[in-house]
């Protein structure tokens, strides 16, 4: 189980990395990946020059926390994930399954890419990284 | 028609924002915690990541909601979005903080926005705990920064004080607010 002192492994740490490069190598107009805790601090990021890792980390927990108040409040659950779309891009971010301490990834892609083709491969990434945690 | 007031809630990490607003509010309280994995900064389980939200309707009739904003400076952008609605500021200082006098300064200083167009009232929690002058040094430094900032000291998850300070603040507003009319 993933606890608070994994999400600051060195060894978790260069996995998550690994697996956010692939995600922005191989998905055409994903431009950012970013993996941060529930409560917004960076575990890896693979991001462009102008992106700063600990304001995206902060804005992706803040968001992922409303929409979660929201599906509690409506009775849906757990928020698996929020899309945010943006005239000239989108971003979406998926919590990852199956972990103790909360983590959610968030992957931004220009409009080039469709959203559910980001989604998409957000949630493959996070279902992986996961299931690395899981595993060690 | 009765009025509604945003107040805002601010203050470090473990002051009791969360625990003053769930005393405050008539309607369950909108949170979003999240497991704190910054050990370092507090040993509190969990951490407020965007917002409490909770309401509370007055003797007059003053529909008053409460929105607690996360203590952590990277949080910083919440403080933005929230302050330009806001006529009143809670700020909860913690007197067994490592410096409650610098987190007096850091807070004002973030929300003088808020400060410009409204009210301010500072509650000091967990004096009881605390070996220092803290609550003093607080009060001190608070009258260097502006005359008009009424100090409690205060047990955050007590209903009954929290009302006073939020009665005091509400009171500052409407004298803020006649005062611009004015102007």
């Amino acid at each position: 189980m993933t606890s608070a002192v994994q999400t600051k492994s060195k060894v978790f740490q260069a996995l998550c990395q690994e697996s956010l490069r692939q995600l922005v190598a191989d998905t055409a107009g994903v431009e950012n990946a970013c993996l941060v805790t529930g409560d917004g601090l960076e575990v890896a990021a693979v991001l462009a020059q102008n992106v700063s890792a600990s304001r995206l980390g902060a804005m992706t927990s803040s968001i992922h926390a409303l929409g979660s108040a929201i599906t509690k409040e409506l009775k849906m659950k757990d928020c698996r994930s929020v899309i945010v779309d943006g005239e000239s891009g989108s971003l979406v971010m998926v919590q990852l399954p199956t972990t103790r301490v909360q983590l959610v990834l968030a992957v931004t892609c220009s409009q080039r890419a469709t959203v559910g083709g980001a989604l998409f491969a957000a949630k493959q990434h996070a279902r992986w990284i996961s299931e690395k945690l899981s595993a060690t | 028609m009765h009025t509604e007031h945003v107040i805002l809630f601010a203050g470090p990490m473990g002051a009791g924002k969360t625990a003053a607003i769930s005393a405050l509010s008539e309607i369950p309280v909108v949170s979003t915690e999240a497991l704190n994995t910054d050990l370092a900064a507090s040993a509190k389980l969990t951490t407020t990541v965007a917002l409490d939200y909770g309401q509370i309707t007055l003797e007059d009739g003053h529909v008053i909601r409460l929105y607690g904003v996360p203590g952590q400076e990277r949080f910083e952008f919440v403080w933005k979005l929230l302050q330009t609605r806001a006529v009143g500021l809670v700020l909860l200082l913690d007197a067994c903080a490592k410096d409650p006098v610098e987190d007096v300064d850091f807070f004002l200083d973030h929300f003088k926005e808020l400060l410009r167009h409204g009210a301010a009232v500072v509650g000091v929690t967990r004096t009881d705990l605390a070996a220092n002058e803290a609550f003093a040094r607080c009060c001190a430094r608070l009258r260097q920064h502006h005359e008009r900032i009424p100090v409690f000291e205060v047990d955050a998850r007590d209903r009954a004080q929290m009302v006073v300070l939020l009665t005091a603040l509400i009171t500052l507003v409407q004298m803020r607010e006649t005062e611009l009319e004015a102007n």
